[in-house]
């Protein structure tokens, strides 16, 4: 169990570090939301109901926002 | 593999990566079939995942997988199973693949740390594959030369980045 905690906490810090902070700022509140709750937890299905996108739509603003998928 | 797991079944947080990856069809070479359930198809719209994917149903390397209501209540029952744990929740696209892997023997595959996790947290048996084991497995077969420029190939196509201890395991086979 402690690696699997181990494995979430590296990729919630990799996905935190490589973010682009400043275009994530910019974006509608909605998006804003919906990619820090990504990058906090890595799910990408809820972050897209967040969003109001399919999955590939916000795997898309995932990489212009730079947020790394890491599983 | 066994022959059961010579089938998968895929959910969107991999599909939507893995379509970009540009020898995605080594996965078609690994699998006789991959299944896609129609909850996963709903959530592709854009190219490339769209495009390869009807692609791949339209040579039968892929298969619409429609979800029945007996796995549709073990998907409800594992998602329930992961409230409460210490991983995060398995939302229901990928339920869905994990009770068709429990159910048919399909190796999963999925991005979602959840369901990645769900064998070990909670202790269910199935195999559940990233793309990190997809591609080690097809080094593995010979169907990729060397396996961490693969890796790093994969890493720059599709933004996506493996663990430490990911690239520790690498360093050891690749030393062996």
């Amino acid at each position: 169990m402690e690696e699997v905690v181990e494995a979430l906490e590296e990729a919630r810090r990799l996905r935190r570090e490589k973010a682009d902070w400043e275009f994530i700022e910019k974006l509608p509140p909605k998006l804003k939301a919906a990619l820090k709750y990504y990058i906090e937890t890595g799910d990408i299905y809820v972050a897209s109901r967040i969003a109001g996108l399919t999955v590939d739509e916000f795997n898309e603003l995932r990489v212009k926002a730079r947020v790394p998928s890491v599983t | 593999m066994s022959r059961a797991s010579r089938e998968a079944i895929a959910d969107t947080s991999f599909l939507v990566d893995w379509a970009k990856y540009s020898k995605r069809d080594v996965l078609l070479r690994l699998f006789e079939v991959v299944h896609v359930p129609e909850s996963v198809l709903r959530e592709l719209k854009l190219p490339p995942a769209i495009d390869w994917v009807a692609d791949c149903l339209a040579s039968d390397a892929f298969a619409l997988f429609t979800e029945t209501s007996d796995l549709e209540e073990e998907a409800r029952r594992l998602m329930a199973m992961s409230r409460g744990k210490p991983l995060k929740r398995i939302d229901y696209p990928e339920a869905v693949c994990l009770a068709a892997g429990l159910k048919y023997g399909y190796v999963v595959l999925t991005e979602n740390g959840g369901a990645y996790f769900a064998p070990r947290v909670l202790g269910i048996n199935v195999t559940v594959w990233r793309a990190f084991e997809v591609i080690v497995e097809a080094w593995r077969r010979g169907l990729v030369e060397n396996l961490a420029v693969e890796l790093e190939r994969y890493e720059g196509e599709t933004f996506h980045l493996f663990r430490r201890r990911d690239w520790e395991y690498v360093w050891r086979l690749t030393r062996s």
